[in-house]
């Protein structure tokens, strides 16, 4: 088995998961918020799953290139993108974005620490890339 | 493998490797576990799987037995009375929270102070907030009469040290409000005057007034359900021209709009309603017509000389029928939950144990099969000069490795589904329960570790007791 491939599968399970969580697995809240005009603004949460799904996307692709990037320096780059692709999944819900308040809401109950441990994970496997690749 | 040829020492090792490092016992343990990868990582996988679950069960089991506890502690009251075929609400709204509102006369509570045997009795007034779609924060708003009151007041002892004001509020853990902020409830302003420590039960999500202040709330509410059925009555009508002001089923009128939700002071809302809940205007008491005159539930405590199943007959014999009210004992709802706790304790350490029986029986069966397999590596270990007690150790120390990398994934697995979806297991548990403190979460993962990291030496001391009965020379000479 090649080096890149157990981190590589990793990426892209963990990108194929991530996709899947915010509006499948552990949804965010369903509706939004009526305003006076009689309009719904969906809630934060909403955008927070929706940039969610697409980094999960783009993990899984990361993860793909991961295994089939034959250069180590290659690989060692793809690492450090996941890293910060990792990031920046941490970033939304955290900082970016957010979610919403109420602890027993179901993006906050479901959502967020489902998206923090898989960013967690995914940041991990991204750094084990470029430990293992910095190595040579 | 065969420790007589370096290059076997493994792939990735290789020949070089091998000859530049001492071959140690670690280096050979792990060398040896490497390239049997496969059957390393379904052992590994084994043992944290039984880790997983011993960890994940403990925690969940101690969480529920602490709300259970704290429930315990926190329910000041020995009997609480409830209108007739409420009891379960009552429950449900102890329990979680969730919000239920009901109603009975309040002259209940001057007739329960009369009968013998009561020692306090302080009535409460439950209203139900926005409704119970996907997206409200759920919220139970509790008055009650500051001074009467035994079951609140004394969970603030330390948060607040004087009588709530009319005006004032005390928040659940959960509301996401902070002392000293000012909350809109039905457009009428509070200041949050102090905030509960997490109980694990319904009260984090409940707010607290005084009976007053939960009265004028029913009053407004009242009010700007009645304006709003005005609005839609003339909406109702083709020539009245208000359709506009209808719009999305909401009227812009101020009383109205107090029904969308919970805001702070600047208006930014605190719970958020579905398009269901603005629709419909929630209905929080079912008597709105005369606010002075009812409460919900009668929290009674049983003087030392009497008996709670005896004051319980003597209220529902003699006020039972008059004001159609029930009574629930406390320590009954108590024993109920901790008869479903000792059931959910026993399954948990039946599954434990069952599982540490079975991960020790396969980790025993590979560990012997294997060790038949290698009976000629080991006899030339011995030949090239390692001691029995050598080998026995390289044996355990794969062993060891195997079970306390099983344990540390394992205890990981546990805890990553343990504490961050700790909101998502109280909802679906649906009683009491509160999070472990980071000391008894150590001592758990702990003990654990230590349960799983046993298993594979055990499951390794016949292979290890085997090596002192086996004859090199006829191992070495075998199938010539």
């Amino acid at each position: 088995m090649r080096q890149g491939s157990i981190p590589g599968l990793f990426l892209v399970v963990l990108g194929i998961v991530l996709s899947f969580v915010p509006h499948y697995i552990l949804p965010v809240c369903q509706h939004g918020i009526q305003l006076a005009s009689g309009d719904v603004a969906p809630m934060r949460c909403f955008y927070t799953g929706q940039m969610e799904m697409a980094c999960g996307v783009a993990l899984a692709v990361l993860g793909v290139f991961v295994l089939l990037a034959r250069s180590v320096p290659m690989r060692r780059g793809l690492g450090l993108a996941g890293l910060l692709l990792s990031l920046l999944i941490l970033a939304v819900p955290t900082v970016l974005i957010g979610v919403c308040p109420g602890e027993a809401m179901p993006c906050h109950a479901g959502t967020y620490p489902a998206v923090m441990v898989l960013g967690v994970v995914s940041a991990l496997v991204c750094l084990l890339c470029c430990v293992r690749t910095a190595r040579g | 493998m065969s420790a007589e040829h370096p290059e076997s020492l493994g792939k990735t090792e290789g020949y070089g490797a091998a000859l530049g490092q001492p071959l140690t016992l670690w280096r050979l343990a792990r060398t040896n576990l490497r390239r049997r990868a496969f059957r390393t990582g379904c052992l590994v996988f084994i043992v944290a799987l039984f880790s997983a679950v011993l960890f994940g069960g403990a925690v969940l089991n101690k969480n529920t037995e602490r709300g259970l506890h704290s429930m315990s502690a926190r329910l000041g009251a020995d009997l609480i009375i409830v209108p007739t075929g409420y009891q379960k609400d009552m429950q449900v709204a102890l329990l979680r929270g969730e919000p239920s509102s009901f109603s009975i006369n309040a002259g209940l509570t001057e007739q329960v102070r009369a009968i013998h045997g009561v020692q306090q009795a302080s009535p409460q007034l439950f209203l139900a907030s926005l409704g119970a779609a996907c997206c409200d924060v759920k919220v139970q708003l509790v008055g009650f009469e500051p001074e009467t009151d035994f079951v609140v007041r004394p969970w603030l002892k330390e948060q607040l040290d004087r009588p709530l004001g009319d005006h004032e509020i005390v928040v659940g853990s959960s509301i996401f409000a902070k002392p000293g902020q000012s909350i809109k409830f039905f457009n009428e302003e509070f200041k949050v005057a102090a905030k509960m420590d997490r109980t694990g039960m319904g009260f984090d999500s409940s707010v607290f007034f005084t009976l007053n202040a939960t009265r004028l709330l029913v009053r407004h509410n009242a009010d700007a359900l009645n304006e709003l059925r005005t609005v839609r009555a003339l909406a109702d009508q083709p020539d009245a021209g208000l359709s506009g002001a209808v719009s999305g089923g909401l009227p812009s009128s101020s009383g109205a709009s107090a029904l969308l939700g919970v805001s702070d002071s600047s208006g930014v809302p605190i719970t958020q309603p579905s398009p269901a809940a603005s629709a419909e205007p929630h209905i929080i008491l079912q008597d709105t017509a005369n606010p002075d005159a009812v409460i919900s539930s009668v929290m009674v405590k049983i003087a030392p000389d009497a008996t709670v199943d005896g004051v319980a007959s003597v209220i529902r014999m003699t006020l039972g029928k008059t004001f159609g009210v029930d009574t629930v004992e406390t320590a009954g709802l108590i024993s109920s939950l901790a008869s479903n706790l000792n059931f959910l304790t026993y399954l948990l350490m039946g599954a434990s144990s069952f599982l540490w029986l079975l991960a020790l029986i396969i980790l025993f069966l590979v560990f012997s099969g294997s060790f038949n397999e290698r009976k000629k590596e080991m006899a030339v270990l011995r030949v090239l000069g390692a001691t029995k007690k050598r080998l026995a150790a390289m044996l355990l120390t794969e062993s060891l490795i195997i079970s306390v990398l099983g344990a540390c994934i394992g205890v990981v697995c546990g805890w990553i589904v343990s504490f961050p979806f700790s909101a998502l297991i109280f909802q679906a548990m649906r009683t009491p329960y509160l999070q472990v403190t980071a000391s008894e979460a150590l001592l758990l993962a702990l003990t654990t570790l230590f349960l799983a990291a046993i298993m594979g030496p055990i499951a390794s001391l016949w292979s290890v007791i085997s090596i002192s009965q086996t004859d090199v020379y006829a191992t070495l000479r075998e199938g010539e």
